[in-house]
Formats: structure tokens, C-alpha cells, sequence
């Protein structure tokens, strides 16, 4: 055991003395560090837009509480007044940006029909999206690997290249420990790292130090577990510095970026979502012919799905707030099967990507943490679901004022639905066996019997 | 070694570049990222353009419906129509398929409507996976990032390993100068990489032919293309003087591929992602409540023409009943709440554009910052030039929203106008106009702008500095660092 320690002393000692090692776990860290930056102002901003919303609704209400001091139609209230639904960011979202990049988790929702009130984009320049973002995972996933592979590769081929080879192995008994000592230090300078990048990140994110966090960062050492399997198969395996470092690059290149890319473009190639637009499209179509049609008639098709309101009988020949929501109310059922489709398919395209990035564990861990952080599509659909869920309540508040005539006064916005957001279960996590047999598989291709290229052999 | 010593000074060069070329095909690894390359080519470009392509169908599908819609109106008031309003489809730029540019970020289909300027909704990334923050592979992603891999995985040893073995000392015993060493070198690898260079090119003019939005703006095709293979030809020269320098700076290959690979790494990855959040930091862009807020702040100010007690309205009312000479608005020429409408119109569209407008300032000077960073960064600088070549640049984005209003308040403006000729002030509330009008309003044509001579010159000027650096610091590296 004394030994064993001594032994791990003398590797880390001797790795320190290289510059390169001082190099590439300063830029990791540098870069860690920048990333948390960008994050935290990310964080932030998404922070006071939330503080934002509760004073430019009550704004909204003062504004419209003076023009109906004496009380309107609640047809009116519940056409001129917007609610903020917004799904607040889970504790570690920061960590790893996920879809929120591209999905808002802000919407505004009026009583009108909720299916064109969904989609609408957030505000973005389309230009910073292309070029992407950096965040603690994206160190963890991209980064890290490469800095493991840069410090491991020439465990034993750097020996090779100064002659002295022959040497060290006529000192050791065991030839395969000394390799894992040397790679497992070396590997373990590199976990700590991100180890204490995910310290700041906490530190300075004002994250809560918890299980949840803790997790985070294990998840993300689980993702570097293969490439410790595949560093070591490549520095033994493979001759010269020049093949072993040339190797590790290939087999970053392709796992980092080549197949995690293709993935990418193949699932939005085989697989995409129409849904979306037609619904859009066909929302509009159906709603402005209610228009056209025999308002009876509209509204009957109303009731066929609401019939608890057959009692109050048809509504007038002109216009009435009744029958302009019934209206809104149907465009939303003609294109319910679309939005169901839409979702659907959302996610089945996720469930591919899924599915495929069993096979590249860059793309797995990318899943993990973006789960952990809650910032993966389920996050997104959850928070969509959740506005639906709420322009329910919202019908479920005024349609009866509505229906009834009933004049709303200003005392009564206190009354209005708000949105709670309630703290969503955790999703089921993904295994986290793909990574482990991602950190096997390599091992088969090690040599155990024996050492190749070895000149005493 | 013989055999350079027995040659004049060009003849010791084209040894030296013979030498290499024949070196590098001898080796195995160039052989597989040769074999490597066209299959990403292929898959990228089959992929892309496959998608392109069906996009493409769909919108064009899409559009026909909504026209279909359009002039299948029956009898409607002008204000119904205008509230009915219309779809805008970004079209795809023909290079689109090459480079997506920002068009996979940005909204996709526009709803049209009175009153309102709607953001852009349905952007392909909208639909996006949960792993797909490291990007999608596109035809320019192989030429921009792993074309500079390959020329690094093949060139970095070219003077480090010869450093390495002892030859290079040899070699300028023979009397080759360094600057001669550095070109014959320097020729041997640009002619041994050119196979590579001719599949990425071939790949780029194949993509580009291919695609029927191309070959219809023929001469536009042309000029685009042979701006971006230009551009591309400076870049990866870039990359070749880059490599070369590294090369002749460092003592062993093994440390010139670490140093390469590290810039690559920087250059290509750290330093654009660096630039997108170091440009949002210093110019954040209002959120959407925010920006809702303000033009709502803006829509108060300017008056809310819907309704008939407002005071800017009242005041209005008074002006135009004194220009025509009459007590009531009844007595009017014309249906006045036509003219309240396109009054109205006008004035949301203003308090839109004064907003939008701040929101395109706030967006120019984060990409000015991104292209401060480009200085950088030469993958950064040409992709700016490859979006800009392929018709997928924020300006292209930018010409999309401004034609799209520019068509929406025509049309709302031409209904309004309808509201005040043939809907009468008495009847405006069930008074309709006649199903004929509707065949008669334009279809939404969208104008690509031309390229961007400035930004492109820009970029150029990025990679030519670069290549500039990378050609002096190689030749001194070679002279003063044997």
C-alpha cells in the first residue's frame, strides 16, 4: 500500500514537471472558468425577467382597472388581459443551457385560442444561437475529454521516444499497473479539474450544494470514465507519441464533434415536425371562418364538446362574448389532433436522438446532465403542457362569468388565476449503464497478456 | 539527399516538394482521411440537401394553401381580412444546403396580421433534441472545421519531423535556404492536399447546381460560388502557412501537433463560443415580456384607435372633420373608420419599428463584437463569409423580417383603404366587400439582398492577415529556430 502511494506521489510529481500538463489544465480550467461567467450572466438575466413579470402584469391590470373603473363585460377582461406562465429554472439549469437556449420558458397566454399563443419564439439573434454557447457541461462533455487524452496518450510511448523504455520496465514488476498508475494520476488531475470547476460554478452561481449537485458532477466523471478506457487502449496499443496522440485526436474528433453532429443532422433529416406550421395555418382557417358561419351553428359545435353549457341555449344572432370564446374554443378542438401529433413528434425525434446516443457517450452524457439540470425537451414539453394546463383554469374562471354576462370590476382582478409554478417532478433519469459499457467496451481491445512493441518482451 | 545536392536552387525546391507529396501518400492515414472525407462529404451533403429540399417542397406547399385561403375568402368586411391576414415563409436561399447559416436558428414562418408585428415562430432549432447543443453536421462544417483537421493531421511534421529525425539539418547543409526549404515544402503540401481540396470543391459546385432556387438566379449562382470557393482557398492556405509555421517553430512533431491541435481547438470552438456569450453579455437583448412592455408603453402613447373615446383619436377626428368642412364625421366623403384604421395602422406599425428598430441596433453591435472576435478567430471570419456567399446571414434574416412587414402593411393598408371607398360609415358593421377583391392583392415575394461587399471584405481581410502571419512566421521559424 506504502508503495502504491509512493508510487502514485512519484507520477503526479513527475507529470507536474512537464510544462504541457501546467498548459492544458490551465486552459481547461481558464476555460471553465469563463464558461461559468457566461453562464451565471445567462442565469441572471432569465432571473430578472421572472422578477420582471409580477410588475408588468399588475401594470397590465392597473391599466385596465382605470379604464373599467365602473366595472365591463368579463368578455372584455378576459380579451385584454395577458398572464405570464413561466416555468422557473431548476436549480442547476445554469450548468448546462440544454434546449433553453432555443425554447422560452416565458409565455404570456390571453383567454383566446391557445394553440397560436404557443409557439411564438423568444427574443434572440439568431447568429450568437449558431454559434452556440459555453457552459460547465459543454466544458465537461467537449473539453475534458481532450484534456484527459492530451495529458494520458504517451503514458508509455513518451518513455519509448526517450530510450528509456527498457529501463523503467526492468524496474517495475508489474508492467500493466505502472501504466494504470501513471494514466489514473494523471486522469484523477484532470477529474479534479472539473472537479473544482464545478466547485466554482457553485460558488459562484449560488447553486445549492446538495445531492442534486453532487450528482452533476458525477454524472459528468461517468461520462470521462470511457475516455480513460480509450486513452489507455491507445497508449498501449499504438508505438510512437506521433500514433498515440494522433489516434487520441482522431477518436475525440469523431466521438466529440463528428458523430454527435451527424446524429444530429440525420435525426433532423429523417425526421421532422409539419405539424407545427399546419396547425398554425389550419387554427387561423378555422377561426376566422366561425366568422362566416351561422353563429348558431358554430356554437352548437361547442356544445357538442362542452355540453354542460347546453343549458343556457343558443346564443344571439350578434356578436356575444359567448359565442367569440365558443368560436376560439372550436378553432382550438379542430387542431387538437395536430397539436397532439406535433408533440408527438417532438418527441419521437428526441426519443431517436435518444436512442442513438446510446451508442456515442458524448451524446449520452450531453443527455444526462441536460436531464439533471432540467433543461432537456421533456423540461420544455412539461412547461407547454403547463401552459395548456393553465389556460384551462383561465377558461375554467371566466367562462362561467362569460356565459353568465357577468360585469367585472376592478376589485376583482384579485380574484384572477394566477399561474403557480409548482416544482415539477424529477423525470425518470436515463441509465447511466450506456456510459458504463461505453467505459468497458474499449477494455476489450486491451492487451492483457501482453505488452506490444516491447523490446524485452 | 544526393539527388539535392546535384539540382540548382528551384530544382532543391521541387525535390523537396516531390518528396513530400510522395511522403504524404505514402502514408496509410492519408489515405483513410481521404476515404473519411468523402463519406462526411456525401452524408452532409445528402443529408442537407435532402432536407433542403423537402423543406423547401413543404413551405412552397404551405404557401400555396395559405394563397388558396387567401382568395378563397368569401364575401368579408376589410377589417376581417385584415385580422384574418396571412403567412410569410422564409424562403430557403439556394446555398442554403451548403451553409445554413443562422436560418436553422431563426423562425421560419411569420403570421401577418393588423395591427401587430409577430415574431418569427417554428425555427427548425425549436424542434431540436436534447443533445444537440454540439450542432448539426452541414457540408460547411466539413470544410471549415475538419478540412483544417486533416491539413493539420497531415502537415504538422513537416518540418518538426523532420527537426526530429535529423534530416532537416542535412538538408539545408545541402544549400537549400530556408526560404527555399519553407516553399518547396510548402508547394509539396498544397499539392498533395489537393485532392482533398477538389472533392470539398467539387462537393460545393455539385450542392450548388443541384439545387433548382440556384439555377434559377443563375449569374448570382456563379458569383456566389466563386466568392465562396475563393474564400474558402484563402482559408485553407491559411491553415496550410498556419500548420507550417507551427511546424517550423516547434522541436518535435509530437509537441507541433499538441500546439496545433490546441489552436484548432481555440481557434475553431472555444473562441466563437467565447465571442456569442461575451456579445450577449455586453449587449443583452430585452426578453420577451420586456419587449412586449415597451411597445405596449409605445401603443399608449401613440393612441388606441379602436377605441372611440381616446384623446389622440378625439383629437384627430376634430382635424379631419375641419379639413373636409363638415360637423360629422357622417357627412364625410368617405367611411372615416377606414381612415381610423389605417391612422391606427400606421401608428402601431411606427410604435413597432421604433422598438424593433432598437432591438436591430442592439443586434448589429453584437455582431460587431463577434466581429472583434474574428479577429481571432479565422473559422469565425469565414463563416461570416460563408453565410454571407450562401444567402444565410443575419442580413438575410434581417431583409426577410423587413419585407415581410413592408408586405404586411401594404395589405393591411390596401383593406383599410377598401374600408373607406366601399364600406359605407352607417353600414360598417355589416356592411362586407365582395369575394372578387381578395385575387387582386399580391403575393408575398421575397427580394434576397445582394452580398454584403463589406462583410465579406471584412472576413477576407481576417484570413488574409492570418495568412500573412502564418507565411512570415513560418519563413522566420525555418531561418531562425533550426
Amino acid at each position: 500500500m506504502r508503495t502504491l502511494i509512493h508510487q502514485c506521489a512519484w507520477e503526479a510529481k513527475l507529470a507536474f514537471r512537464r510544462s504541457s500538463t501546467w498548459v492544458i489544465l490551465g486552459l481547461l480550467l481558464g476555460a471553465g472558468i469563463v464558461s461559468i461567467v457566461l453562464s451565471g450572466q445567462r442565469s441572471q438575466a432569465r432571473t430578472e425577467e421572472f422578477r420582471r413579470l409580477e410588475g408588468q402584469f399588475s401594470e397590465q391590470i392597473a391599466k385596465l382597472s382605470k379604464r373599467y373603473a365602473n366595472g365591463e363585460n368579463a368578455g372584455y377582461w378576459g380579451y385584454y388581459t395577458a398572464f405570464p406562465v413561466a416555468s422557473p429554472a431548476a436549480p442547476l439549469a445554469a450548468l448546462s443551457q440544454g434546449v433553453e437556449a432555443n425554447a422560452p420558458s416565458v409565455n404570456w397566454v390571453r383567454l383566446l385560442g391557445i394553440e397560436p399563443q404557443l409557439y411564438e419564439g423568444g427574443i434572440h439573434n439568431p447568429l450568437l444561437q449558431t454559434l452556440g454557447g459555453l457552459d460547465p457541461g459543454f466544458v465537461m462533455i467537449v473539453l475534458a475529454p481532450l484534456a484527459l487524452l492530451l495529458m494520458g496518450h504517451d503514458v508509455l510511448s513518451r518513455d519509448r521516444s526517450l530510450g528509456v523504455h527498457p529501463l523503467v520496465m526492468s524496474h517495475v514488476r508489474n508492467r500493466h499497473a505502472l501504466i494504470w498508475i501513471r494514466l489514473l494520476v494523471r486522469s484523477a488531475l484532470v477529474f479534479a479539474i472539473t472537479a473544482l470547476i464545478h466547485l466554482l460554478a457553485v460558488f459562484m452561481l449560488r447553486l445549492p450544494l446538495d445531492l442534486a449537485c453532487a450528482k452533476w458532477l458525477l454524472t459528468a466523471w461517468l461520462g470521462l470514465l470511457p475516455w480513460v478506457a480509450i486513452t489507455a487502449v491507445l497508449a498501449v496499443r499504438l508505438k510512437s507519441p506521433q500514433a498515440t496522440l494522433s489516434g487520441a485526436l482522431g477518436m475525440w474528433v469523431t466521438l466529440v464533434w463528428i458523430l454527435p453532429c451527424s446524429i444530429n443532422l440525420l435525426v433532423s433529416s429523417v425526421t421532422d415536425a409539419p405539424e407545427g406550421m399546419e396547425l398554425t395555418i389550419r387554427q387561423r382557417q378555422v377561426m376566422h371562418d366561425g366568422w362566416d358561419q351561422d353563429r348558431k351553428a358554430n356554437y352548437r359545435l361547442f356544445l357538442e364538446r362542452h355540453p354542460e353549457w347546453r343549458h343556457l341555449g343558443d346564443v344571439p344572432a350578434e356578436f356575444s362574448w359567448r359565442w367569440y370564446y365558443a368560436m376560439h374554443e372550436v378553432a382550438d378542438q379542430a387542431v387538437s389532433g395536430l397539436a397532439k401529433s406535433y408533440v408527438d413528434r417532438l418527441q419521437s425525434r428526441s426519443d431517436l436522438a435518444r436512442r442513438l446516443s446510446w451508442f456515442v457517450p458524448t451524446c449520452y452524457t450531453q443527455l444526462l446532465l441536460a436531464n439533471q439540470s432540467g433543461t432537456d425537451l421533456d423540461s420544455h414539453l412539461r412547461h407547454l403542457a403547463g401552459v395548456r394546463r393553465f389556460h384551462e383554469e383561465l377558461k375554467g374562471y371566466f367562462f362561467p362569468r362569460i356565459f353568465h354576462d357577468r360585469q367585472l370590476h376592478p376589485s376583482d382582478t384579485d380574484g384572477f388565476p394566477r399561474h403557480r409554478a409548482t416544482p415539477e417532478p424529477p423525470s425518470d433519469l436515463p441509465s447511466p449503464l450506456p456510459l458504463l459499457l461505453a467505459a468497458a467496451l474499449p477494455l476489450v481491445f486491451y492487451p492483457y497478456r501482453k505488452f506490444p512493441h516491447d523490446p524485452t518482451a | 539527399m544526393q539527388v539535392i545536392c546535384e539540382c540548382n536552387g528551384l530544382g532543391r525546391v521541387l525535390r523537396v516538394a516531390a518528396n513530400e507529396i510522395r511522403l504524404t501518400w505514402r502514408r496509410k492515414v492519408s489515405w483513410y482521411l481521404l476515404v473519411s472525407l468523402v463519406v462526411l462529404v456525401a452524408v452532409a451533403s445528402i443529408l442537407s440537401f435532402g432536407r433542403h429540399e423537402r423543406e423547401q417542397r413543404r413551405q412552397a406547399a404551405f404557401d400555396q394553401l395559405v394563397r388558396e385561403q387567401w382568395e378563397g375568402q368569401p364575401d368579408r368586411h376589410p377589417h376581417r381580412v385584415a385580422h384574418y391576414g396571412s403567412f410569410a415563409f422564409k424562403p430557403k436561399a439556394a446555398l442554403s444546403a451548403y451553409d445554413p447559416g443562422v436560418d436553422s436558428q431563426a423562425g421560419r414562418i411569420r403570421y401577418l396580421e393588423a395591427h401587430r408585428q409577430n415574431a418569427l415562430a417554428f425555427s427548425e432549432a425549436s424542434g431540436f433534441s436534447s443533445v444537440s447543443v454540439l450542432g448539426e453536421l452541414s457540408p460547411a462544417y466539413v470544410m471549415e472545421m475538419c478540412v483544417p483537421l486533416i491539413i493539420v493531421l497531415l502537415g504538422y511534421g513537416a518540418f518538426a519531423g523532420e527537426k526530429e529525425s535529423g534530416r532537416a539539418s542535412l538538408i539545408r547543409a545541402s544549400g537549400l535556404s530556408a526560404k527555399g526549404f519553407w516553399t518547396g515544402k510548402f508547394v509539396g503540401l498544397l499539392v498533395a492536399l489537393l485532392p482533398f481540396f477538389v472533392i470539398g470543391g467539387l462537393a460545393i459546385c455539385l450542392l450548388g447546381g443541384s439545387s433548382p432556387a440556384g439555377l434559377a438566379a443563375e449569374k448570382d449562382l456563379v458569383l456566389r460560388l466563386s466568392v465562396l470557393l475563393g474564400g474558402l482557398a484563402l482559408y485553407w492556405l491559411l491553415w496550410l502557412a498556419l500548420v507550417l509555421a507551427v511546424s517550423g517553430w516547434c522541436r518535435t512533431a509530437g509537441s507541433a501537433l499538441t500546439a496545433l491541435m490546441g489552436i484548432w481547438v481555440m481557434v475553431s470552438i472555444v473562441t466563437p463560443r467565447t465571442a456569442s456569450g461575451v456579445a450577449a453579455w455586453l449587449h443583452p437583448l430585452p426578453d420577451k415580456s420586456e419587449f412586449a412592455a415597451k411597445i405596449a408603453h409605445q401603443l399608449d402613447r401613440l393612441g388606441d384607435s379602436h377605441d372611440p373615446t381616446d384623446p389622440v383619436f378625439a383629437q384627430f377626428k376634430d382635424e379631419v372633420l375641419r379639413q373636409h368642412g363638415v360637423s360629422r364625421v357622417e357627412d364625410l366623403p368617405f367611411n372615416y373608420k377606414g381612415l381610423v384604421m389605417a391612422k391606427g395602422e400606421e401608428q402601431s406599425a411606427q410604435a413597432f419599428s421604433t422598438e424593433l428598430a432598437a432591438l436591430r441596433e442592439l443586434e448589429h453591435k453584437q455582431s460587431g463584437v463577434i466581429d472583434l472576435f474574428s479577429w481571432l478567430s479565422p473559422p469565425l471570419a469565414m463563416k461570416r463569409l460563408s453565410m454571407l456567399a450562401c444567402g444565410t446571414a443575419p442580413a438575410n434574416h434581417h431583409a426577410f423580417e423587413d419585407q415581410s412587414e413592408a408586405y404586411r402593411y401594404a395589405f393591411v393598408q390596401k383593406l383599410n383603404h377598401l374600408q373607406q371607398e366601399h364600406i359605407s360609415y352607417a353600414g360598417n358593421s355589416e356592411e362586407k366587400l365582395g369575394a372578387e377583391h381578395w385575387a387582386h392583392f399580391d403575393r408575398f415575394q421575397m427580394v434576397a439582398p445582394r452580398m454584403d461587399a463589406g462583410g465579406l471584405l471584412r472576413s477576407a481581410m481576417v484570413l488574409g492577415v492570418w495568412l500573412a502571419l502564418g507565411l512570415g512566421a513560418g519563413i522566420y521559424g525555418i531561418a531562425f529556430r533550426p
